[in-house]
């Protein structure tokens, strides 16, 4: 009983999670005047670092998602770059520019819009520029005082995007003030909506025209946010060891959706809506994937190498050594 | 100045009392139309279970009068005629073949109203044109002859059709074009020469409300005359008149003219080629065609060239033609066969003859003959 509790302690105290940006889920980042909420957290080490393995606990940098909760009202140009400090920017809450009034907005490629987020919006340039979004929440664009662009490339779920969330009727209508406009060929995927019937639609260079108005025509403007997109979020996929080892472990760090709490926004008091996800392989036995909630790299002056992987899912804790051997309790 | 130019045009030789001839012209709303074919053919009326005679043609427009107005081109328009027979209609229907060249060339206008099932828009038609309420609604064409939106502000709006028009350089001058718009649905089905890169594509929504704005008579003018239009092509064209009502009445068939060079060479668009009358007559058994074809209640005349021929309603020709001109020289037609002079010499030559046989009979009785 002593030795088990010595080597808690032991664990314990040696143990210690080295990343480079102390963030956890929940915790609020803030720059250039807009405000990001941690929705998830997970681990990734850097290609340059950890080219072929991982060389030790101290590899680990914490990467995740974010979402954006505010955006202040004073200015001009909002630029919401594709990530923040590793993470990346997956959504922007409900009614985040309600009755906002910028010149210009940058928008990321989005998973989510929560609902009226561009609700009485009001654009100097004359039109905001909407990219690939996955999901979009109720009412976004409604009374949206702007052109709408949808410059994507792939389908999108427009939901109930220009639909207000009417309790007696779910087929109130609402839409921006100005025309919806968006690339010939990407008619096909606004089609069910009835958007289609009311928007323009361009190929080419009067497109590009459009996307130039957007943001007046500079150039600048748009780079910079491009140039945003070449920000490492760090390797989600890494091994424990070197890539010909017939051992070892190979984790995949993502993120994915709780059941039955829905989407992320929405209600916002609820705190995880979306979780880590570590998938482990084991290369011995190429067929056993384990998928666990939790990864903590763990110092332990014990083990040959210094230290081992702890993991924490539905079925309880489990560790292992680098070379994947299970590790007893 | 233009517009001065028109009117001025229009007065000395287009009122719409003296427009009987081909090539002349007539206003009416602010547009200005060239007659490009007269004629006269029978048509049956359900309602009244009787066979009319009416009085027809075709025109194509050939410039506006009016500025900072909505200006509608109808399908068909009315208008009196010279042509007409007085005692069957009062007007004739022309319809409306095209739009000629530079036809609205630097016009200001509210709006223009372009009706479907044109066969042709002619050069430069609406260069510089401008539409205050923002869009020209353009309907399939036929054809579509070069730089016709050139210079062009407002938008355009061009409707699909059910066939492809045809455009010979319409769309080559691509610094000067405005700015195209068609149905998403009709993105493929416009003009082919027309670069689709060039085009926007506009929801049905948006499509309704441009033509509710600057196409709402226009549409109610095509329903009422929906069979006209349908009816417009070159090769339906062709009208027959049965002369009197007995079967060995003559039968004449108006047709185009040297229709299928028209159709290849595309020349002279904005003048049809001009009819001719085919006349099978049982009472000659002939069959002759004539440039010129006109009738009464008791006569018709026919035409070629210069030479005229008159017959009865039951074919017969009528050889003595003097005594059918009255004596200024015109047949009961109003055309002036004998010119004035000839009329003043034989007028002056009956004189003298008459004066001579004053004296011979004076002479007569003196001498006691």
């Amino acid at each position: 009983m002593m030795r088990i509790a010595l080597a808690i302690i032991f664990t314990f105290v040696l143990s210690f999670r080295l990343m480079a940006d102390d963030c956890t889920v929940g915790d609020v980042i803030e720059k250039d005047g807009i405000s990001y909420k941690i929705l998830v957290t997970y681990l990734v080490v850097d290609k340059k670092e950890s080219p072929d393995a991982i060389e030790g606990p101290d590899k680990f940098y914490c990467s995740g998602e974010a979402m954006v909760i505010h955006v202040d009202k004073k200015l001009r140009d909002v630029v919401i770059p594709p990530t923040i400090n590793r993470f990346k920017v997956v959504g922007l809450t409900d009614s985040l520019f309600y009755k906002h009034k910028h010149d210009r907005i940058w928008l990321p490629e989005l998973q989510f819009m929560g609902s009226g987020c561009f609700a009485k919006l009001k654009v100097g340039s004359g039109a905001l520029v909407v990219h690939n979004v996955a999901n979009l929440g109720v009412g976004v664009f409604d009374g949206l005082d702007a052109e709408l662009i949808f410059d994507i490339t792939r389908k999108i779920n427009l939901g109930k995007a220009f639909f207000k969330n009417h309790k007696d009727s779910a087929h109130v209508q609402c839409g921006p003030k100005g025309v919806v406009k968006i690339r010939t060929d990407m008619l096909r995927y606004i089609k069910p909506c009835w958007v289609y019937d009311e928007c323009y639609s361009a190929t080419s260079d009067n497109y590009k025209k459009w996307i130039r108005k957007a943001f007046n025509g500079d150039e600048a403007f748009m780079k910079n946010a491009l140039n945003d997109r070449g920000y490492s979020l760090g390797m989600r996929s890494y091994s424990t060891t070197p890539s010909k080892a017939k051992d070892g472990l190979l984790i995949i760090a993502s993120a994915e959706n709780v059941k039955g709490l829905g989407f992320p926004w929405g209600n916002l008091t609820r705190d995880y809506y979306r979780q880590s996800k570590y998938t482990v392989v084991n290369k011995k036995k190429r067929r056993k994937v384990t998928c666990y909630r939790d990864f903590i790299p763990v110092v332990d002056a014990t083990q040959r190498s210094g230290w081992y992987v702890r993991f924490l899912g539905k079925e309880g804790e489990e560790r292992f050594s680098l070379n994947g051997k299970l590790l007893k309790k | 100045m233009k517009n001065v130019m028109i009117i001025l045009f229009v007065l000395l030789f287009c009122l719409p009392a003296s427009a009987d001839q081909r090539g002349v012209s007539f206003e009416k709303d602010g547009v200005v139309y060239v007659i490009s074919s007269e004629m006269i053919a029978r048509r049956y009326d359900r309602v009244r279970d009787k066979w009319d005679i009416v009085n027809m043609g075709e025109v194509y427009v050939s410039g506006v009068t009016v500025t900072d107005s909505f200006v509608t081109i109808p399908p068909i328009v009315y208008c009196s005629s010279a042509y007409c027979r007085k005692d069957t209609t009062v007007v004739a229907e022309y319809r409306v073949l095209g739009i000629g060249e530079k036809a609205f060339a630097g016009a200001r206008l509210k709006g223009l109203a372009i009706p479907r099932g044109l066969r042709f828009i002619g050069n430069e038609a609406f260069r510089d044109l401008e539409i205050t309420d923002g869009v020209l609604v353009v309907p399939s064409v036929k054809k579509m002859k070069a730089n016709i939106f050139d210079g062009m502000k407002s938008k355009v709006l061009l409707l699909g059709g059910f066939d492809y028009p045809v455009a010979e350089k319409t769309f080559d001058n691509k610094d000067a074009l405005p700015d195209f718009y068609v149905l998403h649905e009709d993105r493929n089905l416009i003009v082919p020469e027309l670069d689709k890169r060039m085009l926007y594509t506009i929801g049905v929504n948006i499509y309704t409300r441009w033509l509710e704005n600057s196409w709402r008579t226009v549409i109610t003018q095509v329903d009422n005359y929906k069979k006209s239009y349908k009816t417009s092509s070159l090769e339906e064209f062709s009208f027959l008149t049965i002369l009197g009502s007995r079967e060995r009445s003559p039968k004449i068939t108006c047709r185009y003219k040297s229709y299928r060079r028209f159709e290849k060479d595309g020349t002279d668009i904005d003048m049809m080629p001009p009819c001719e009358f085919v006349c099978k007559n049982p009472y000659t058994n002939k069959k002759d065609t004539y440039d010129e074809f006109v009738m009464n209640e008791t006569l018709f005349r026919c035409g070629k060239g210069k030479n005229y021929s008159y017959f009865t309603l039951d074919g017969k020709p009528i050889v003595n033609t003097e005594g059918l001109l009255d004596g200024s020289g015109r047949d009961p037609f109003g055309l002036q066969v004998r010119s004035k002079e000839e009329v003043k010499k034989k007028n002056e030559a009956k004189e003298r003859e008459h004066n001579l046989n004053k004296k011979v009979d004076d002479l007569k009785k003196a001498f006691g003959f």
